[in-house]
């Protein structure tokens, strides 16, 4: 359908976005292979399919580096870091999708409120989302664990609900733009249905690309909020292995020069918040092209 | 025009009292259901009888129902008086004083340095220019800012204690230099995880501003880019930008504080909830919310300075 | 934030050498005027985990800030590295021969802190008077309520003599008189001190150091009194380096930002020890950890179950894979450094064994599929374990941990629950909702167990959180308690400690000994294990190594 006014981009410089896709195509690969990794250690953990017992103990082989029973080594209780690793992909997979689809959910119903009918929506809505914004989030999680229980699910939905204002602002931003591009005022006038104008036209062919970057955002958050948490104590709590709780143990045995403990688990912190952001990058882009269609 | 100004202002104010009072009032809520309370701090409660403990619970006003203790500290912040700590009994005014310069010292330099970063990588990609080091750069960013702060602070104090002897933590009588200050900035500028949003949402708004006509055409014209790209390829992101931010730099960085021994209001909000050191909690969440709401008006107004056809 | 949660359990003290009737006249500990040829000067930067809340005597109720006041702070007595009362402020005393009012006379050389240079005002008996009232004053929130309401009155005898008559003679009671005197006229309201009087930050004493200032930071900056009594101290100042990070404190005293930690990591010994730099000196403070269990919990009810929890432990090994072996395994009530400790009852060995019998003899000798024995409704035989969340609590991680393995051998599951460390006092000490718990108890110099074992000491934040009940105990306490013979005392404690080892309501674990970590500059060290800081006025720093002292 090409019933849109759009802006006609020059040729020479949309040719080299699109030669860029090459580049860009490892980046998307790489976010791919790394979703596709951490799925498999969550369902072999959950299936139980792990090289190791993550809670098997044993207090004469504590803090070791690699080896041939234990590829990546154990913790400072001497269990396997492997199997806790994989077993760690637990504590953000489910919990982060419920964070990224709160996040999402209302923080969609209120950008499409505040950007649709501004004249109603703007300021009510933007004075909620301040009243979130300014909620102190590590002060917040500390208070619903203390009032509730260290539990991961809500640590990460008080999470989510932190960044409804986010999202919110800017689906609300990108539906001005549109609103200024005339866009929606001639897809009205054209006899679209205004829920349709919100489902199809700005939701799916142009909030798409925020909201789906805003979901690898937040799932990266997810796993990195948990490890501020931890530091703080008030993360995963043991014996439940999470990649942030097992760089906390690690850490006080850092600067004796054991780095390894604090590491190995960082380094699948590092691969996989990568993959979301390059993944997030990488889906973000093809719309751009059909925009420009 | 004069009545009209008026309006506004006024209906900004009572926009900004209300959500002050429900800032303050919804943290304060939650102070009060979650179980403990300050009192420990002040005496061994096992060696008192229930009576002194409630004596002792009188005298420091938390025996008075929740609806009356919040109205005390409203009436006392309307006077202007931000109460004293309920752990150190110095003003809070004073503590939100000295820590919130300070945090904002921290992360404000911090943010700095992210966008620096960020500009640089989203330009250099958007543009196509020098691809290999917009990689790299890009790369870069993404990875320092996927670790855990304090994981990336650790191996910056391991690496500075060992390879160049020197340790890098800043504390008060500590003459050896202000550059010190920049490690803490340099763990919190890139490694807190927004180098990523940054970056993608300014190499966004930069590729399509490039794409637009306006450019082409002074593209078409040989005139240099970035006079016509700024304003909305910069100026309108960022601005929207450091707006969202505000809340984190206030109190975002927690844990740069602890591990940097940096005395900022990350760290005192932290302890204060552990407390339930709600004086100064209520400041900090007031402060925050302030601050928050100015930084909204003034990125309204920015943007309205830079795009006039913005003003509604 | 406190690194374990202590409880502190204000006790009498039991001391040495009790003095009735007659004047005696004991020598101030140290000489009058410093003549031991040491070098004046220098520096002293120690650093601590944590900041302290208040600097004044009165209301610290943390260790980092207790450290402070002890050298900012003087009172009538204080202690030897042994424990002995010697005289401080107090030139002498007498007491009456019912034991119950103590007459001092003070020394006539002590100043207040003045302002740098300027000379102080004396100290009177009006300030001791007026300390005491303050701290039994009602509006007054102070820890010091508890260990002080044994006294009845106070009096100013002449300008520099002061009694204190207490409410019932006590054994050593001399010890008890130990409190800081604070300056009552210097304050906003001298009948009550609350935090928020400036003083609480800002606070003026008699001891060897004199505020200079505190940083915004947080560095507390101290210099030599010129007019101490006991002579001026050797260093010239010394400052308080307080830090959010465990290990980064650690790291700080090995890259000469500070020259010296107070309480040293477990796990950082073995890596100070070996740097030739420093000296560890170990102490040890009178607390011992635990595992608590609910007697309201019908399994824990019975004595074979509690026995096979600590048979099925094995301590020995948790202390030498977590503490290095830095420490003792007890077996009773008491901490191994009290005069109390019974050393000829012996700590439970680690057999497992016997553990299973004892289960097995309390009737839990089906095992269900998972491993785990069953109670008679066929559930498996477990229990949760509540542990409070603290940021550095690593080591206290590794003991549930293993804590929880060892029990699983024998087929008992336990469950670990972290709470929140407010949220888990409540639930402790409040709700008694637990099963296990774990902490360590603190007490100070006396051994009073009173309050954890009688059985009349349970409700809501009482010290018997167990519900533990036993009339032969009770009545060993009470006479504990009253009775005014030290030797009598002794041996009931040591009874006790019998007793309980027997009855097992704690898994009795370990006392693990402090070490401070102090450069090799500082010079003649001598550390009084309660009261850290209280010969500081001794060390000396060689004029050699005066300079280049850490930023």
């Amino acid at each position: 359908m090409s019933t849109y006014v759009e802006v006609r981009s020059d040729p020479t410089l949309w040719e080299r976005i699109r030669s860029r896709k090459k580049g860009k195509s490892i980046a998307a690969a790489y976010g791919v292979l790394v979703a596709a990794f951490v799925t498999l250690a969550y369902l072999l953990s959950l299936a139980g399919w792990l090289p190791a017992d993550p809670d098997a103990m044993d207090l004469g082989a504590m803090n070791q580096l690699p080896s041939a029973s234990h590829l990546l080594g154990t913790d400072f209780v001497g269990r396997d870091l492997l199997s806790r690793a994989m077993v760690g992909t637990q504590a953000f997979f489910l919990p982060g999708l419920l964070s990224v689809g709160v996040s999402l959910l209302f923080g969609t119903l209120f950008g499409v409120l505040a950007g649709f009918w501004p004249e109603r929506f703007a300021t009510p809505v933007g004075l909620f989302l301040q009243l979130m914004e300014s909620l102190p989030k590590l002060v917040l999680v500390l208070l619903v664990i203390a009032l509730f229980r260290p539990d991961i699910y809500l640590i990460l939905l008080v999470v989510g609900v932190t960044n409804i204002p986010a999202t919110a602002e800017l689906l609300r931003a990108k539906i001005a733009t549109l609103k200024r591009k005339s866009y929606i005022e001639a897809a009205l006038a054209l006899g679209v249905h205004p829920a349709r104008v919100i489902g199809k036209h700005i939701l799916w062919l142009h909030g798409r690309g925020v909201l789906l970057v805003q979901a690898t955002v937040g799932m990266g958050e997810a796993i990195l909020i948990e490890t501020s948490l931890s530091y703080l104590g008030f993360g995963v709590q043991e014996p439940t292995p999470s990649w942030g709780n097992m760089v906390a143990l690690g850490k006080d045995y850092f600067f004796r020069g054991e780095l390894w403990v604090s590491t190995a688990p960082a380094i699948p912190i590092l691969l996989t918040v990568l993959g979301f952001y390059l993944l997030g990058d990488a889906l973000r882009e093809p719309i751009a092209e059909r925009r420009a269609s | 025009m004069l009545k009209r100004i008026g309006t506004t202002v006024l209906q900004e104010a009572i926009r900004s009292g209300g959500l002050l009072l429900v800032v303050t009032f919804g943290m304060f809520a939650l102070l009060s259901l979650a179980p403990g309370d300050p009192v420990s701090m002040y005496v061994n409660v096992q060696s008192l009888s229930p009576e002194e403990v409630e004596a002792v619970r009188h005298e420091l006003g938390l025996d008075r129902s929740f609806p009356v203790r919040y109205g005390a500290w409203l009436s006392r912040i309307a006077q202007g008086d931000f109460g004293t700590s309920l752990r150190s009994g110095r003003p809070v005014a004073q503590d939100l004083w000295e820590t919130g310069w300070r945090t904002l010292l921290l992360t404000g330099s911090a943010m700095v340095l992210t966008l620096l970063f960020s500009s640089v990588t989203a330009y250099l990609s958007a543009t196509e220019r020098h691809p290999r080091w917009a990689s790299a750069l890009t790369a870069a960013g993404y990875g320092l800012s996927g670790v855990p702060v304090y994981w990336l602070g650790y191996v910056v104090i391991y690496v500075a204690t060992t390879r160049f002897n020197v340790f890098p933590v800043m504390s008060g009588t500590s003459t050896s230099g202000a550059w010190m200050f920049l490690v803490p900035v340099f763990v919190l500028g890139l490694g807190n995880g927004t180098v990523s949003e940054v970056t993608r949402h300014l190499r966004g708004h930069l590729e399509t501003v490039l794409t637009e006509d306006y450019i082409r055409t002074a593209r078409a014209k040989g005139a240099r880019l970035w006079r016509h790209l700024y304003k909305d390829g910069f100026v309108m992101p960022l601005s929207s930008l450091v707006a969202s931010k505000t809340p984190y730099l206030l109190g975002g960085a927690v844990i740069v504080e602890q591990v940097f021994n940096w005395p900022g209001m990350g760290r005192l909000a932290w302890q204060a909830a552990l407390d339930r050191d709600y004086p100064v909690l209520l400041g900090i969440t007031l402060v925050a919310a302030l601050v928050i709401r100015a930084g909204h008006m003034l990125k309204e107004a920015t943007q309205v300075a830079v795009n006039p056809q913005l003003a509604s | 934030m406190p690194n374990m949660p202590k409880m502190e359990v204000y006790m009498k003290r039991a001391m040495v050498a009790v003095l009735l009737a007659g004047a005696v006249v004991l020598p101030a500990f140290g000489a009058e005027n410093r003549q031991d040829g040491f070098p004046n000067g220098g520096r002293l930067v120690y650093g601590e985990y944590g900041r302290p809340a208040t600097l004044d005597p009165i209301t610290s109720n943390d260790m980092v800030g207790l450290r402070v006041t002890e050298l900012l702070f003087n009172g009538l007595v204080s202690f030897s590295p042994k424990n002995e009362v010697v005289a401080d402020l107090a030139e002498s005393w007498e007491v009456s021969p019912d034991n119950r009012v103590y007459t001092f006379k003070l020394r006539r050389d002590i100043l207040w802190h003045g302002s740098s240079g300027a000379a102080g005002r004396r100290v009177t008996a009006d300030d001791f008077v007026g300390t005491l009232d303050l701290i039994q004053n009602p509006r007054t929130l102070t820890p010091l309520k508890a260990p002080y309401e044994l006294v009845a009155d106070t009096r100013r005898v002449s300008e520099d003599t002061v009694s204190i008559t207490l409410k019932r003679p006590i054994v050593n009671g001399l010890g008890r008189l130990s409190f800081k005197v604070v300056p009552t006229f210097a304050l906003q309201n001298p009948d009550f001190f609350a935090r928020d009087d400036p003083f609480s930050q800002k606070p003026v004493g008699t001891g060897p150091y004199r505020l200079r200032e505190v940083t915004p930071e947080g560095d507390v900056v101290m210099d030599a009194n010129q007019s101490y009594h006991r002579g001026r101290p050797h260093i010239d100042e010394v400052v308080l380096k307080p830090f959010a990070d465990r290990n980064v404190l650690t790291q700080s005293l090995l890259f000469n930002s500070t020259d010296m930690i107070v309480q040293l990591n477990a796990r950082d010994i073995a890596q100070v020890e070996g740097d030739k730099r420093f000296n560890l000196y170990p102490y040890n403070a009178l607390s011992y950890t635990f595992f608590g269990h609910n007697l309201q919990n019908p399994h824990l009810r019975k004595k074979e179950v509690r026995q096979a929890i600590a048979y099925a432990v094995n301590r020995q090994e948790m202390l030498d894979s977590f503490y290095e072996s830095r420490g003792t395994v007890i077996s009773g009530p008491f901490a191994p450094g009290s005069w109390a400790y019974n050393l000829d009852v012996k700590p439970l060995s680690f057999d497992p064994v016997r553990a299973k019998e004892l289960l097995a003899r309390a009737g839990y000798t089906r095992s269900g599929a998972d491993g785990y024995l069953m109670t008679e409704d066929g559930s498996p035989l477990q229990f949760t374990l509540k542990v409070p969340i603290e940021k550095e609590n690593e080591t206290i991680k590794r003991v549930v941990l293993a804590f929880q393995n060892y029990l699983k051998q024998v087929g008992v599951k336990v469950d670990l629950e972290f709470r929140e460390w407010q949220a888990w006092q409540e639930d402790v000490f409040v709700n008694h909702d637990f099963d296990l718990m774990i902490a360590e108890w603190a007490f100070d110099d006396s051994a009073d167990i009173s309050t954890l074992f009688h059985s009349k000491e349970t409700g809501a934040w009482r010290n018997n959180f167990i519900a533990y009940s036993n009339p032969e105990v009770d009545g060993l306490i009470i006479e504990a308690k009253t009775t005014l013979d030290r030797e009598k005392q002794r041996t009931i404690n040591q009874k006790l400690h019998a007793l309980l080892a027997e009855d097992q309501p704690y898994t009795f674990l370990w006392t693990v000994t402090n070490y401070a970590a102090i450069h090799k500059k500082v010079r003649h060290v001598d550390i009084q294990p309660f009261k850290f800081f209280t010969f500081v006025d001794g060390w000396y720093i060689p004029t050699k190594e005066q300079a280049g002292s850490p930023e």
